[in-house]
């Protein structure tokens, strides 16, 4: 008489038989148990699931043929119980109690959800501000350091090369500039985060092609579209910004004579899994996993002189792929060309 | 005139190796290494050194391996280490004075105070050195 499409009922014949099963099943949202049973009585079965903190939240109506007494509804609401039935069960009063406690369980799941969700969000942005402020610290050490030597030369100026004053200034400069780059990007991911909440309706396709229009690919570099992508409900912004930075490292980071970049998609059931291929220059192993590390250039690419380009766009990317529930990685031949792979929720 | 004290400094950016060598060379003879496997090799020549100077993060073998691999060597595991690092939290730095290091400096770092730690290691070791020969 309960039943309907999102319940599952699970049968216990005793109380002892019930323990079991709620232990080996996680999902329970709400127990019916019999007052009077041999062995073990339903009061003895609430005091235990209580007492287990594994199962303590489960709601538990009690449904019994003992008198109405109110020393029985007492007891019966001090072991826990959430509520009360009386045998013989009156059809309409049972599915409505039934209900209530159905809804209160589902809003308590996402609760749950929420929570865990929040918590992975959290997590990631602590590690993302240690990083940035580590990173962040990184061109201080070459412009501190410059101007230690500037002191040095101001106090014992003979000797000084004009050419090597000249160095540690302009080392100085590039390093600065270098830093407000990277508080540039990280202002625009900050901002980005807190405008781009609305969920549209996009057309990958039309997004792909106009990026790949709009990044002004050189003559020698071809992107090769392998549509049509699917069109899904998302925030647009995001994944704009995931696409154009895989697309616009792709021409980049290539050195062929003759570029390509394949751009594609595989559809899952609760995502859709994005490719970028290039036969550009390729990521040495020992650098594959810790590309996507906030501001980390690849060091076999890495002259050892500071880049224009800054890593924040990789471990941005990251962040963004990974606070919707996907993953980004990458596979790549030295030499030959890489593969990133991002998947984006539907 | 050549330096009583040989250091090694194994550092991959080459602007903070050339900002030490400048603040080490009138002290010490300075030798500059780009990762933990040249300065290994560097060492396993048989070239003197007398103190290492390294940075943890780098590329083809870190600080941290490099630390490991002295400690395991017959030959080289009283080698003095300082490290370098931009990782100022305390489990790092404790991590590596865990592993055998010698002292820690912060990055950015004065470079007076890099100097002065290494001449203070140098020195502690010369004492020891001098106990182990004359136990009483």
């Amino acid at each position: 008489m309960l039943a309907t499409d999102n319940r599952t009922f699970l049968k216990a014949s005793s109380g002892s038989d019930a323990l079991r099963k709620v232990l080996k099943n996680d999902s329970i949202g709400l127990i019916m148990l019999d007052v009077q049973m041999p062995e073990m009585d339903g009061f003895e079965v609430a005091q235990l699931l209580k007492s287990n903190p594994r199962t303590q939240d489960i709601a538990i109506i009690f449904v019994t043929a003992i008198s109405k007494d109110e020393q029985y509804v007492m007891k019966g609401f001090s072991e826990g119980a959430v509520d009360y039935l009386q045998k013989p069960l009156d059809i309409n009063v049972t599915k409505a109690k039934v209900n209530v406690f159905e809804r209160l369980y589902r809003y308590q799941q996402d609760l749950k959800q929420s929570m865990q969700q929040i918590e992975r969000i959290n997590k990631q942005l602590e590690k993302f501000v240690y990083v940035v402020a580590h990173d962040l610290k990184s061109p201080l050490t070459g412009i501190i350091g410059a101007m230690s030597l500037l002191e040095m030369a101001a106090e014992k100026p003979e000797g000084m090369q004009q050419e090597e004053l000249l160095e540690y200034i302009s080392h100085s400069k590039e390093a600065s500039y270098y830093m407000s780059d990277m508080i540039n990007s990280l202002l625009e991911y900050s901002r980005k985060s807190i405008d781009q909440q609305t969920i549209e309706q996009v057309d990958t396709q039309e997004l792909a092609e106009q990026i790949a229009r709009l990044l002004f690919p050189p003559k020698h570099i071809k992107i090769q579209i392998h549509g049509p992508l699917p069109v899904m409900r998302t925030r647009k912004l995001k994944l704009q910004q995931v696409l154009q930075n895989l697309i616009s490292n792709a021409i980049k980071y290539n050195d062929k004579p003759e570029g390509i970049i394949d751009i594609g998609y595989q559809d899952f059931p609760g995502h859709i899994e994005f490719y970028i291929r290039d036969n550009g220059s390729g990521i040495a192993i020992e650098d594959q996993g810790i590309i996507f590390n906030l501001f980390q250039k690849s060091a076999h690419t890495a002259t050892a002189t500071i880049e224009s380009s800054t890593g924040v766009g990789l471990s941005i990317l990251k962040v963004l792929v990974e606070e919707q529930g996907g993953r980004v990685w990458v596979t790549s031949s030295p030499r030959q060309g890489s593969t990133f792979y991002f998947e984006w929720t539907k | 005139m050549k330096k009583l004290y040989n250091v090694l400094v194994i550092e991959d950016d080459s602007f903070i190796r050339k900002v030490l060598r400048q603040t080490l060379k009138d002290d010490f003879e300075v030798i500059t290494k780009e990762n933990g496997m040249e300065g290994m090799s560097w060492l396993e020549e048989g070239n003197p050194v007398d103190i290492i100077l390294s940075d943890i993060q780098m590329p083809h073998m870190d600080g941290k391996n490099l630390i490991a691999m002295l400690r395991a060597s017959p030959v080289f595991k009283k080698m003095p280490i300082i490290m370098l690092s931009t990782f100022a939290d305390s489990d790092t730095r404790i991590a590596c004075l865990n592993m055998g290091a010698d002292d820690y400096i912060i990055k950015p770092f004065n470079p007076m105070e890099v100097k002065m730690k290494i001449s203070t290691v140098l020195r502690r070791t010369e004492a020891s050195k001098v106990v182990q020969a004359n136990p009483d």
